[in-house]
């Protein structure tokens, strides 16, 4: 091979004194962070990299993920970007595998799996998914750096078992979520469906004696015009005319060709449909695209984030591999104090005290942490409602095949709730998925538990439940997690701020991080070290729980 | 797919970050890079996928076994081709909305016989340049108002010098932004919707009660105060924990949730002063009626410098987040729109243009509070010998980590050293050992130059240029891109005019990660 090879590695290697020959890396997703972090990763000398990517690539993808072109459209992103990456200039040993899945699917991606690896890099776009990822490499014992980016922000952190705080304990806050009382069921025709949503009749709204009552929308006296002209308007509010015609004409698409790969007619459903409700309730109407973002949570994303987190991701694996490395390969004597949690920040500027990255000492592990202890929670919620199915369902605290047991420890009684798949597997009768939790055969109270357990995520621990009736715009949800580190008289200590050239205002940075995480709407933040977790970069519309 | 609606879905992420008028301020934009390096490909990269207008590549050099290492634009056939031509091939691949050009001379040759090349370009990016023609580029760009921004890697080192004109920014983002709500001189507005609505708070149900706008409980609370107090308004720290406590008497015990009386005790510090012009923006606003300028900013600011002059009140902010049912929200936002109308008044006088389109008034109004104006030093005046640099790199020197100062000064050597003898310090391996009593030289030089030379002990230690040295100009890519990440992000800011840009120095150290921000 080229001479140009040799000079690369030479390069690496002086510079960073690690040896990257035989080192496997897993680079988890293919999208924004992804197609950076191995276009670096391949022009820093490394020769075997896996990806792994369930996603196919959309148009949005294209003012970031550049290893992908219009004509790639609806291709595997994870074969797009292997293919792309070979067509340029590399070493004659790099190797690159490509798989089209889910980093879940733990028949093919399990712990057996990640053990053929030096080290995992998270690029991410759910909080789910890192959970997972996050709980397999603590129980295989692989380093993992975890990264996410949401417009200006984004942040890169080692984690390392026994070493490092979890990724679990930062992100234990689940994704924000909406109650969506309006649009349930599955009916049969447009037009039922219509009179469902804006026929009147509404309960479970608040009472309307003091302001103006919601307004009934009659199909049959409006003047439907083209839905299809109408919904090529995005930045203009339809009229409640046109929202009805474009709900009619989505609502028809939608259910007559249910293959539809493209999300416009879900689109142009929720845009009229929200419309609708908008008229009926007096708010003003919105347009398509403020409504997308509105529904869709739409996580904001550009290329130069990505580039400067994917470059920090490379730099912070460099370290741990290079301490692996002079540690003979033993993780559990390798030091990680090079490593920091890095913060990129969007007010990179500005005031001279703002600086572009903030640099943290990564946190100790959480002593209770359920995810690497197994220590007991503690979960609130209405445990006459609430059963194991639909906890299971909801992706309650991100497991994925979970095992749950509910055991009064105090009378050493057990009985078996939930096995293994989503849909609770086992036979009938043996399970009381289906049981609100209040008539379980064990009844609840004090030494009763949920003992969960899966095996795909090599995780156990114990929940105990308490009855309460929570407030739905506060938690719509319907239930509150109470970690048991949280019950821990004190907070854990805030990371120690350092490295900081400007020598003051490090008060303030620190500041300004939690600042733009909130605004971000990233991380509620949880405790005085939660830091910054930023969630997304996300792609798809996510519209309806 | 028509290519309208192609467009509007590619740009989609980004379209909610920097609006349309962002976009548009992308797509009029022209820049030219100036060698197509690893940082300079990868930050024209970031500029070219959200769709900058068109790009120009100036760059004599050809592709060579260590463009194939670190370049993620050039192919193995292109070796020994023009890298121009190359990286523009590829880099256009990318969008086809954008057009991308290219010349295949050294930007000295290029200007030697055509002077004005640069005049037409909306930015400038320069990479690697030696430190002769950076002053070249740099003085015609600060004569044409043309932003320039430097880039220089160097093994683990990254450098970014930005040099804009006089730059104005409206949407600023500050990571505080002024909170208010005009609690203490509430619109007439305002009062007429409590009045109607909320006019008793105790005999409001508790469903209605819970989604009262803190803003109305601050309201009352504030009413309630003054009428104990001869009308006046609370304003030491004394008065306002009196109006918290009011505000804790709101409570309904029996309530699960008084998350809005939570948001009024929060707000209340804040939200209870006077919404006047801070120190900052009074200056800029004193400079605005000087200005020759017809920049629609400056004229914009001459109308608030009148308006504020007659209300001592800055126009509206946008209305914050609150524990609020829709429809009351949806209400209060229609009263607390920006001031536009009593500016348009000002802009439409005789002497000035036509007013400003609404959109951009709205804005300016609406970011009034914090407007922010960056004056650069110029390139050439960092460069020349008696540079006001020193207290600067002196206080850098003393901090925690002077790491990124020691490069900044080593960069600086290392260009006198490259002036000298034509490479850069440690460039083949057998140079590594013999270069550096040179370098060390030129460190002691550039010292001098900078004003550090009273500095005891030396501030670059010899194993610093021993590692500088070892290096040997190296352009490593993850360097360079995180470097392209930093530069377009700073390109996007300076063209959007959203967000404040860095003044003016970005300082990157791989080895350890730390960045710093210097004004040079």
């Amino acid at each position: 091979m080229a001479s140009h090879t040799s000079r690369r590695t030479q390069d690496v290697e002086s510079l960073t004194g690690c040896d990257l020959k035989g080192v496997r890396v897993l680079v988890v997703g293919a999208g924004g962070i992804g197609c950076e972090l191995v276009k670096n990763l391949v022009l820093s000398g490394f020769e075997h990299i896996t990806m792994i990517d369930l996603d196919t690539i959309d148009y949005s993808n294209l003012n970031r993920q550049f290893l992908f072109r219009a004509a790639d459209v609806n291709e595997s992103k994870a074969k797009v970007a292997k293919k792309a990456v070979l067509a340029f200039p590399h070493a004659a040993s790099l190797s690159i595998d490509a798989h089209l899945g889910n980093i879940k699917d733990t028949e093919q991606f399990g712990p057996d799996f990640f053990k053929t690896f030096n080290i995992v890099l998270n690029a991410l776009d759910n909080v789910d998914a890192r959970r997972h990822v996050n709980r397999l490499c603590l129980s295989v014992g692989i380093p993992l750096i975890e990264s996410g980016t949401e417009g200006y922000v984004g942040q890169v952190r080692a984690i390392v078992k026994g070493k490092t705080k979890c990724f679990d304990v930062c992100a234990r806050q689940v994704q924000k979520t909406f109650p969506i009382c309006t649009i349930r069921n599955h009916p049969e025709k447009p037009e039922l469906l219509f009179k469902k949503l804006f026929g009147g009749e509404e309960t479970d709204l608040v009472l309307w004696e003091k302001r103006r009552p919601p307004v009934k929308v009659e199909l049959a006296k409006l003047a439907l015009p083209d839905a299809a002209a109408t919904a090529r308007e995005e930045q203009r509010a339809w009229s409640v005319e046109e929202s009805a015609a474009v709900l009619l004409a989505s609502v028809e698409r939608i259910f007559t060709q249910r293959a539809s790969e493209d999300d416009d007619d879900a689109m142009d459903f929720v845009a009229a449909a929200a419309n609708l409700r908008c008229a009926t309730f007096h708010i003003p109407l919105q347009s398509r695209w403020e409504i997308k973002g509105i529904a869709g949570r739409i996580i904001h994303a550009i290329a130069t984030t990505n580039a400067v987190i994917a470059g920090f991701i490379v730099l912070e694996a460099f370290k741990v591999l290079r301490s692996v490395q002079a540690a003979g390969g033993d993780l559990s004597k390798a030091s990680i104090d090079a490593c920091r949690y890095c913060v990129c920040n969007r007010h990179l500027s500005g005031p001279k005290e703002n600086q572009l990255l903030l640099r943290m000492r990564l946190e100790a592990p959480e002593p209770k942490c359920y995810v690497c202890t197994g220590s007991t929670s503690t979960l609130e919620l209405d445990t006459a409602s609430f059963t194991v199915r639909s906890l299971v369902v909801i992706k309650f605290l991100s497991f994925n095949k979970p095992t749950i047991d509910l055991t009064n420890e105090l009378a050493d009684k057990t009985v078996l709730l939930w096995e293994g798949e989503d849909e609770g597997g086992g036979e009938e009768g043996e399970l009381h998925g289906d049981k609100p939790l209040d008539s379980l055969p064990v009844k609840l109270g004090p030494g009763v538990v949920l003992e969960v357990e899966d095996t795909t995520q090599a995780l156990k621990c114990k929940i105990a439940l308490t009855h309460t009736l929570l407030d739905k715009e506060e938690h719509p949800s319907g239930f509150r997690f109470i970690a048991a580190a949280d019950e821990a008289a004190a907070g854990p200590p805030a990371p120690a701020e350092e490295d900081s050239p400007g020598g003051d205002g490090s008060r303030k940075r620190r500041k300004v991080a939690e600042g733009d995480a909130a605004v971000a709407g990233a991380e509620p933040s949880g405790g005085a070290g939660s830091g910054v977790v930023v969630a997304d970069d996300d792609d798809d519309v996510i519209m309806l729980e | 797919m028509a290519p309208d609606n192609e467009k509007r879905k590619r740009y989609d992420r980004q379209l909610r970050l920097w609006g349309e008028h962002g976009q548009a301020a992308m797509e009029d934009c022209s820049v030219c890079l100036l060698n197509g390096t690893g940082a300079g490909t990868e930050a024209l990269k970031n500029l070219v996928l959200p769709g900058i207008g068109s790009f120009t590549v100036v760059d004599g050099a050809v592709v060579t076994e260590a463009d194939l290492g670190n370049n993620f634009f050039v192919e193995q056939r292109d070796l020994r081709t023009s890298r121009a031509a190359c990286v523009t091939r590829l880099l256009q691949e990318l969008n086809e909305h954008v057009s991308g050009a290219f010349v295949a001379e050294d930007i000295a040759q290029v200007l030697s016989s055509r002077p004005d090349f640069l005049h037409s370009f909306g930015l400038v990016i320069a990479t690697q340049l030696p430190s002769r023609e950076l002053c070249e580029v740099a003085r015609i760009c600060a004569d044409r108002s043309i932003p320039l921004i430097a880039l220089h890697v160097h093994g683990f080192f990254g450098y970014l010098r930005l040099a804009l004109p006089e730059h104005v920014v409206v949407e600023s983002h500050p990571a505080h932004a002024m909170l208010d709500l005009r609690v203490l001189a509430p619109p007439a507005e305002l009062r007429s919707l409590v009045a109607d609505r909320f006019a008793s708070l105790a005999a409001l149900p508790d469903a209605e009660f819970s989604h009262v706008p803190y803003v109305v409980l601050l309201l009352h609370a504030v009413e309630e105060w003054s009428a104990a107090h001869a009308g006046a308004h609370p304003s030491s720290y004394a008065q306002k924990k009196e109006v918290r406590a009011l505000l804790e008497t709101y409570r309904r015990p029996h309530l699960l949730s008084d998350t809005n009386i939570e948001e009024a005790l929060a707000a209340a510090n804040t939200a209870l002063s006077r919404p006047e012009p801070s120190r900052d923006l009074s200056s800029l606003l004193a400079s605005a009626r000087g200005q020759r300028t017809l920049l629609s900013f400056w004229l914009m600011a001459a109308s608030l410098q009148a308006y504020v002059a007659g209300t001592r009140l800055v126009p509206l902010g946008a209305l914050p987040d609150m524990t609020a049912d829709t429809a009351t929200y949806v209400q209060l936002q229609e009263h607390h729109q920006p001031s536009s109308r009593s500016l348009d008044l000002e802009t439409s006088r005789p002497r000035a243009p036509p007013p400003q389109s609404s959109p951009e008034l709205t804005r300016f109004c609406k970011n009034a509070p914090h407007l922010a104006v960056l004056r650069f030093r110029s390139v050439e005046e960092e460069y020349a010998a008696d540079a006001p640099v020193a207290a600067e790199l002196t206080r850098a020197l003393a901090a925690d980590d002077p790491s990124c100062a020691i490069l900044y000064i080593l960069l600086r050597a290392s260009q006198a050293f490259a002036a000298q003898r034509g490479h850069a310090p440690g460039f083949a391996d057998a140079d590594v050992e013999s270069d550096m009593p040179a370098l060390r030289l030129c460190v002691a030089e550039q010292l001098k130059r900078l004003g550090l030379n009273g500095e005891r002990p030396c501030p670059v230690s010899d194993d610093w240029v021993a590692e500088y040295c070892r290096w040997g100009g190296a352009e490593t890519h993850n360097i360079a891109s995180v470097l392209g990440g930093v530069a377009a992000q700073e390109a996007i800011k300076a063209v959007t005019r959203q967000y404040v840009p860095l003044n003016n120095t970005f300082l990157f150290n791989g080895s350890n990660g730390v960045t710093a921000v210097y004004e040079l």
